[in-house]
This record gives C-alpha cells, structure tokens and sequence, in this order.
C-alpha cells in the first residue's frame, strides 16, 4: 500500500471524486450506523472548508481508502478548527492507514485555520486512539443517532 | 425554470452536492431510511440524472438507467418548496420522453401508484419491502 492524500475544497473535486466521498459518508455514517440524519450538509461546499481524500496509488484504478472534513467552528466563544466525518472505506479498513488519516487531519487543520485548537466529537469507543494522537476530553459526553460521543481537544502549540 | 439530463460527469461540483444532499435529506431523513442511498449506479456513464433548476437551486431530481432493453425510472423527489407545483411533471415529461420507444420500469412507493398511473404505469408482480418501505413495481409499454 502506497498512501496518498488529497486535501481540497469541495468545488475543487471532480464528480467522481464527490461521489465516492458523499457515497463513503453515506454508507458508513447513515447505512453502517444506521442513523437517518442529514450526512450531507451546506457546511460542505463553503469555501472555507477541506476535505482530505485518501488513496491507494498501488493499484489501478487507485482504492479509495478514507475521508475527513475540516470546518470553521466556534466554541465556547473562540474560533476553532472542527474535524468530522472521519472515516475509512472497506478497502481502507485493517491497513494500519488510520493513524495516517488522523495525522493527515491534523496537519489539514493546521493549515486551514493556523494558530486555532483543533476539536472533534469522538465517538466513545474512539477516544482512546484520539488520546494517543494527542487530543484531550472536554466538557461532557453527549449522545446523537444511538451513539455516544465525547468532545475532544487538540490545543494549538 | 431549467430541465437538465446527462451523467454525473456533466454536473458541476456543486450541482453533485445539491443533488446528493435533497436524496439523502429525502429519502433517508425525511422517509427515516437507513440504506445505502448513493449507490454505484449513479456514477456509472449510462446513468441519466434529470434535474430541475431555478437559477442555481435545485429543485427536484430523478434518475434514468438501462437495465436490460428497459430504462429503471427512481430516486425521484423535489425539495419541500417545489412540491404541489408542476415542477414533478416537468421532470416526468423528461424522463418520458427520454426513454421514447423503450420500456419504462419503476418501484411505486405504495401510496404514489395511481400518480405512476396517470402517466401510463402499471402494476405488476407483488408488493415488496425496501428497507421497510413497500413498493411496487409498475411497468410503462414501449411508445
């Protein structure tokens, strides 16, 4: 496996690469989880906005291995860099590429909205692999579409 | 208002996402559906996407695909403000006439039967569940 990422604004993707990663979205977060929420949101095509794209450049045509969203976010009253939508396809599941997709996130992140923490929402069974690539609890554990979640903080440096 | 019909190659970045966005609002919030909404149909080239637009807003959509010698008629649904305006014929008529001298197939969410009749479907074969939805299966003949 040869990973490479892709960090773009929406309306800089092609069609097929918009419909793999709102296909991908889809499945897991909806059909996966089976919560019947609105996965694909206006806060996806504002111009602030990235969207990481991971691939296998191994193979032909290249797999597409996983996604994640950063935004614009405000909390507690200060400007900060949200992830989301973080996720990996089939293809990209047991290949060890999770730790990449999260450091690629954080460096998407940085870059996007520099000088800003960057938080998440994690789902609970994931908080300790957020914890090893350095993200902090905060604030209390909420629950939304059957699964429970617990804010996390990575403090800019 | 705007009719357009092609692949979804020829949709802009943001026509996709508007396109995605009212069928996952729809058909998996709005209808409470967990299945697999954006499936690989719809990136395939044969895959026609019938769209209607005012100015750059969306207003409803459907999709065309061949299946066989017939043409599978689906994901057909407007955006809450264009319902009740005529905007739903002027996409069927697309659709009607875009599959011209073909057989039309389509799987009726159970109360749209009779709106499927009016333009010329029939039922046929049993009722079915799809992801705790009834449907039935109509057919349209050749024209």
């Amino acid at each position: 496996m040869n990973t490479f990422f892709i960090v773009s604004r929406f309306f800089d993707l092609s069609a097929y690469e918009i419909h793999a990663l709102l296909k991908l979205r889809a499945d897991v977060f909806v059909t996966e989880q089976g919560w019947a929420h609105t996965d694909i949101e206006d806060v996806d095509i504002e111009g602030t906005s990235r969207h990481l794209l991971a691939y296998d450049l191994s193979e032909r045509p290249m797999p597409f291995l996983g996604t994640a969203r950063v935004i614009d976010a405000e909390v507690e009253g200060r400007r900060v860099a949200k992830l989301g939508r973080i996720c990996l396809s089939p293809a990209g599941r047991g290949t060890g590429i999770s730790s990449e997709l999260i450091e690629a996130a954080v460096n998407m992140a940085w870059e996007t909205f520099p000088g800003r923490d960057i938080v998440l929402d994690a789902q609970a069974p994931l908080v300790d692999f957020y914890t090893r690539h350095g993200f902090e609890t905060y604030g209390e554990a909420f629950e939304l579409g059957g699964i429970r979640r617990q804010p996390m903080v990575l403090a800019a440096t | 208002m705007r009719i357009t019909a092609g692949p979804l190659t020829e949709l802009s970045p943001l026509q996709v996402h508007a396109v995605y966005k009212l069928r996952v609002d729809v058909f998996v919030h709005e209808q409470a559906c967990t299945y697999a909404e954006i499936d690989d149909t719809d990136a395939l080239p044969t895959t026609v996407h019938i769209c209607a637009w005012s100015g750059t807003e969306l207003l409803g959509t459907a999709r065309l695909f061949p299946v066989g010698e017939a043409w599978q008629f689906g994901r057909f649904c407007l955006v809450p403000a264009a319902r009740g305006t005529g905007v739903a014929r002027e996409i069927m008529a697309k659709a009607l006439s875009l599959s011209a001298g073909r057989e039309m197939l389509l799987d009726a969410q159970a109360p749209l039967v009779p709106y499927y009749e009016a333009y010329g479907f029939r039922a046929y074969g049993p009722l079915f569940d799809d992801a705790g939805v009834p449907h039935q299966p109509m057919r349209r003949a050749r024209t």
